[in-house]
């Protein structure tokens, strides 16, 4: 073997601390030989830890450990995704709805009647003398007065209701919940008012929307937009899924939505919950689907299809695993 | 709980700290996918977890952690074709692929010119001298690892780490090179023929 090459082999054993004592002695007295021979040296381990730091990729070792982290110290149980907790806000709001009414009934004026519609059991459709309808949710109540329409046109709001309304320039249309007023500039919304969430989403035309404590912060929404009130302001929202209306058209698209994002419209519409097992990453599972009218069943059997999972209800839960 | 389960529990967390970025970034000198490299590494991290908490803690969890990564990785481009497979062929002609420098990128970081030339070595010697860097395994456990003698090993590293330093003088990577470029001319005639396709 050359001394060249020698010298290379004990350069790579010294560069990786594996050289014997002897190399190292050997090393020592070639680098003193000749000037020429530090400086390749050190051009050599320059190199050496140099491509130590080119070979690694920017990997997030933190996130990543937070995931680990997750899955291992979980238990076998799964997780509960409570994404909406829905009965018990309609509990709430129900309670809450009672203490307003009576309060309300007792202090305000007398002159006027109202009439209270009550969508008990299911769905229900209310068309206005002035041809607006009114479709209200499952267990959401609406209240109109006698005079509608004669020199104004409001109507009171309790929990969730889609408006399609007759738009009169003259005459505008007030909504008013128990936080929130809305005047419609010619339009259809969908709005949900209870005890968590008081928000609306226009589906056509354009609506102003202000809190009740302060008309004068008002936010005028457009086609496509929805909103929140917080703190008493209206705030724009960003409008997740398509499907805050299947509860009245009854059509649920699914367009490379997250499994998350399709539990949270199933769990709205359906009124189940979903438990995913711990060896699962629903952010990252995507399904594209459209369900016409169809019963639970007979969705579950399509995602299990979609997406190889297994899809199994017991007691109001769905558990999703591999 | 109980104090041997904490003490587990922090060597897998301090092994991962150190671990994580170098496992992900071999993984990723086969697959060139970010998503799947950190996929096929938590999932041997929670494997690890799972069925052999008994090498944690040990030294062999390391050698045990970078082999298992590239028999996932190497499973894996079996299975999906569409990745680019990595040629185990030692004898490779490598003259031709070093390129002549860009004038652009001769001012570029060294880290990222040696990136580059990274990519330049021949298939077997890159393998090598990545999992060498990325691992600083022994070249004993690297020669296991791959199922090559300790000689071949240290052979491609060396070879390796001559072409890498062609090509930082070819690109001026290091200020102290540029004087000694001459008098290293007799260094040539040991490394191979493009050498003196280079200097000569």
């Amino acid at each position: 073997m050359s001394n060249k090459d020698n010298i290379m082999e004990i350069i790579i054993r010294h560069l990786n601390d594996e050289a014997s004592a002897e190399m190292q002695s050997e090393l020592q007295q070639w680098l003193e030989e000749d000037p020429s021979h530090q400086r390749e040296f050190d051009e050599l381990k320059l190199l050496w830890n140099d491509a130590a730091n080119a070979a690694l990729h920017p990997f997030d070792t933190k996130k990543a450990w937070q995931k680990i982290n997750d899955r291992i110290s979980l238990p076998n149980e799964t997780k509960v995704i409570r994404l909406f907790p829905w009965k018990k806000a309609i509990a709430i709001a129900a309670s809450f709805l009672i203490i307003v009414s009576v309060y309300y009934f007792y202090t305000r004026d007398s002159k006027t009647e109202w009439k209270e519609i009550t969508a008990l059991g299911s769905n229900k459709s209310i068309q206005l003398s002035d041809g607006s309808v009114i479709t209200l949710r499952k267990a959401s109540k609406l209240r109109i007065p006698d005079n509608y329409g004669k020199d104004s046109r409001r109507v009171q709001l309790e929990g969730e209701a889609y408006f399609q309304v007759h738009h009169e320039e003259k005459n505008p249309f007030y909504l008013t919940t128990t936080k929130s007023v809305i005047q419609d500039i010619g339009t259809a919304f969908l709005m949900e008012s209870n005890d968590s969430v008081e928000q609306v989403m226009v589906t056509e035309g354009k609506i102003s929307f202000s809190g009740k404590a302060d008309k004068e912060n008002k936010l005028t929404l457009e086609a496509g937009e929805a909103a929140i009130l917080k703190m008493q302001k209206p705030e724009l929202k960003i409008v997740k899924s398509k499907n805050s209306l299947a509860w009245k058209t009854n059509i649920l698209v699914f367009d490379n939505a997250a499994l998350t994002q399709v539990a949270e419209d199933l769990k709205d519409y359906f009124n189940v919950n979903f438990q995913f097992s711990k060896n699962l990453q629903p952010t990252r599972i995507l399904v594209t689907a459209q369900f016409r009218n169809e019963p639970l069943s007979k969705v579950i059997e399509e995602l299990n299809l979609f997406t190889g999972l297994s899809f199994r209800l017991n007691d109001n839960i769905i558990f999703v695993s591999k | 709980m109980n104090s041997s389960k904490d003490s587990i529990h922090e060597n897998f967390r301090i092994f991962f700290d150190q671990h994580y970025q170098r496992l992900c970034s071999y993984a990723f000198s086969f697959l060139k996918d970010e998503e799947s490299c950190e996929d096929i590494v938590q999932d041997i991290f929670i494997k690890i977890w799972e069925n052999r908490q008994d090498l944690i803690g040990s030294d062999q969890l390391k050698f045990y952690m970078f082999s298992a990564v590239r028999n996932n990785c190497l499973t894996k481009i079996q299975k999906n074709k569409k990745y680019r497979e990595i040629e185990m062929d030692p004898d490779m002609e490598t003259g031709e692929i070093i390129n002549k420098p860009d004038p652009e990128e001769a001012i570029a970081e060294p880290g990222v010119l040696i990136a580059k030339a990274l990519d330049l070595l021949p298939p077997k010697c890159r393998e090598i001298f990545l999992l060498s860097r990325i691992s600083n395994l022994s070249y004993k456990q690297i020669a296991d690892n791959l199922e090559l003698s300790v000689k071949t090993v240290e052979n491609q590293m060396s070879k390796a780490l001559k072409i890498l330093r062609i090509f930082a003088r070819e690109n001026k990577i290091y200020f102290l090179i540029a004087f000694c470029v001459i008098g290293v001319k007799y260094f040539d005639p040991h490394i191979g023929v493009f050498i003196e396709k280079l200097f000569y």
